[in-house]
């Protein structure tokens, strides 16, 4: 696999804060890497560097080989990119707006521009003003003009933001496509977590300007250790018991049966254990650990470390 | 670099207030015409072109005879204004008494400011304009380096002024046509240079005088770019150039009165025409001193917009 993105200690200070701070991490071809974090986390300021919008303080990023501060303009040739709200002049019409871009790069053909209207299916209404459009259309005039030079490298700032359910899917396969057709390196931000689940291979989360983790997102969601919920007859006692016998565990009581965070291979075990105590167990189903949770998880200890 | 400057053009001409314009300044120049028409129309006879240069021969003698506190450079004028009516006397070369195509023409000229007006709306909202629409950002991301960006956005603001110069010039043409003909004699300009009477052509004339007329349009427009490149705020940038645009010379010329340093003032050199009369505003001052000034000015205000422009970080 190629390395198309990669920051090396990148860093921003401004007015003496560290807004971000020594950031770390590689983008491969064929790949889509989820960026989440909390609103002022640093995510747009990341993206933005990415983009040139904004200098660096420290650190470099380099895109397929070239330097973003050094070779500004090879580097950014292979990027398309959509920073935020997809902003058009609206005066224009979407055609229009998208021609304006495709002067301001080499060999963009009209062919070219008629192929991405259609990949991102805006057909007739291209030729209206931007003003007419809804927000779900002008995102995807946004993606269209994100690739229409075919970068090797697309950063979509929450793409899927005023999309209707069905536009949402299309989006996602589209996404998709790019990473494992074209071999793109997609940089998705998103504050939906299920939506990230869905589209990324990989999720960086990002908290105060560091990067806490990045996980491959098959990885996160079956790390070994799920919840399972049991259902037994002595909630107490069965609580006591497990915790005795296993130590690592952790065991909650709700309600009328035992909700319990351990391994696939302990689950035989600590039935037998109940079931060796002559408790009645009823039900043992596992609870399936959404992103959503991991997440809150993981940025919940990094609040309290820090 | 062509194709970024068609970009701007696009932007410009794709705005209904550009046309708003380009009418307001059509129908400045067919109310001048009206006015000047109406005032001519009412003047029952038109006077002998011999007595009338005669007449202005004997005031400039009186001048020069009369007033103690005259500069050399205002003596040697009107001595040249007088070798020219003299030439004219001798030769046979009337001037216009009534209002002709090209008199017309030159009249106007003084519409040059209501030009200058739109040629600031444009280049204080060219760079601001992005901002404020958010689009700055979809420009950046561009393999194309700021500088450049910047540099095409200037470059359609100049010819936006050449436009609508040219727009004042061509119509008032049309309209003096229409209105008043062609005048009765050759089109001649008659100089005095290097104590001789030299003809000119009218047309390199008439050019001459628009682009002199037009150099503080040009630099408050340059102004305004900077002030829209530098503070993101296009009412700021307009606000300002429109204010001293009508008022910076009036206020420069009161400084004149009691200070020297106001020779420093942009507005002190933007008039090249003072050179010709020999009626500067402040003693010493010379067209090279004038013309440093004006480059002088025109560098920091470029400097500024280029350097904040291609250092600042995007965030809006």
């Amino acid at each position: 696999m190629t390395t198309l993105v990669e920051l090396k200690n990148v860093s921003k200070v401004i007015k003496g804060k560290r807004i971000i701070d020594s950031l770390s991490f590689t983008i491969q071809a064929g790949e889509v890497f989820g960026f989440l974090g909390p609103n002022g986390a640093g995510k747009t300021t990341t993206i933005r560097m990415i983009v040139g919008l904004m200098k660096l303080s420290e650190g470099d990023i380099v895109i397929c080989g070239h330097s973003i501060q050094k070779n500004f303009e090879k580097a950014v040739s292979n990027i398309g990119a959509i920073v935020e709200n997809p902003e058009m002049y609206k005066f224009l019409t979407g055609y229009q707006n998208l021609q304006q871009y495709a002067r301001m790069q080499k060999g963009i053909t009209k062919e070219r521009i008629a192929e991405v209207v259609q990949l991102v299916g805006l057909g007739d209404r291209i030729h209206d003003k931007v003003k007419t459009y809804s927000l779900g259309m002008r995102q995807r005039l946004g993606i269209a003009q994100s690739l229409l030079h075919s970068p090797k490298v697309l950063i979509l700032d929450e793409p899927t933001n005023g999309l209707d359910p069905a536009g949402i899917k299309e989006i996602r396969q589209y996404i998709r496509d790019l990473a494992e057709k074209e071999k793109m390196a997609v940089i998705v931000s998103s504050h939906l977590l299920s939506e990230m689940e869905m589209m990324c291979d990989r999720i960086g989360i990002i908290q105060k300007g560091r990067l806490i983790h990045v996980q491959s997102v098959r990885d996160w969601v079956d790390d070994g250790r799920e919840v399972y919920s049991i259902e037994v007859d002595h909630v107490d006692t069965a609580a006591k018991l497990m915790t005795a016998s296993f130590p690592d565990i952790r065991v909650k009581i709700a309600g009328s049966s035992l909700s319990v965070e351990a391994g696939k291979e302990q689950i035989p075990d600590i039935i037998s254990l109940l079931v060796s105590k002559n408790m009645r167990v009823y039900e043992v189903k596992q609870l399936s650990k959404t992103l959503e949770e991991k997440f809150l998880e993981i940025t919940e200890k990094q609040e309290a470390v820090s | 670099m062509g194709r970024l400057i068609r970009n701007e053009w696009i932007k410009i001409f794709k705005r209904p207030g550009t046309y708003v314009m380009i009418g307001l300044l059509i129908l400045m120049t067919g109310v001048f015409a009206g006015f000047t028409k109406y005032d001519e129309s009412r003047q029952k006879d038109t006077p002998n072109w011999r007595q009338v240069v005669q007449a202005e021969n004997a005031q400039y003698e009186n001048t020069l005879k009369e007033a103690t506190e005259i500069s050399k450079d205002h003596k040697a004028y009107l001595e040249g204004q007088i070798k020219v009516n003299e030439y004219r006397l001798a030769n046979n070369v009337p001037i216009d008494t009534k209002t002709s195509t090209l008199s017309f023409i030159e009249e106007n000229s003084s519409l040059l400011s209501f030009a200058g007006l739109f040629m600031i709306i444009i280049a204080g909202g060219i760079v601001a304009g992005e901002y404020s629409w958010g689009t700055i950002k979809m420009l950046l991301i561009r393999p194309i380096s700021r500088p450049k960006i910047l540099l095409s956005k200037y470059a359609a603001v100049v010819l936006f002024g050449l436009f609508m110069i040219a727009i004042l010039f061509v119509v008032s043409a049309l309209i003096g046509a229409v209105l008043f003909g062609s005048s009765s004699h050759s089109a001649v300009h008659l100089a005095y240079e290097g104590g001789k009477v030299v003809e000119q052509n009218m047309i390199v004339y008439l050019s001459k005088v628009y682009l002199l007329k037009s150099i503080d349009v040009f630099m408050l427009a340059t102004m305004a770019f900077m002030i829209s490149a530098v503070f993101r705020s296009s009412s700021l940038a307009i606000g300002i150039s429109l204010f001293l645009l009508f008022v910076g010379s009036n206020v420069t010329m009161l400084i004149a009165m009691k200070y020297d340093w106001a020779k420093y003032l942009l507005f002190a050199n933007t008039n090249l025409m003072q050179y010709e009369e020999g009626q500067t505003l402040v003693d010493g001052m010379t067209i090279g001193f004038s013309i440093t000034v004006l480059v002088i000015y025109y560098l920091v205000f470029q400097l500024l917009a280029f350097f904040t422009f291609a250092k600042r970080d995007v965030a809006a």
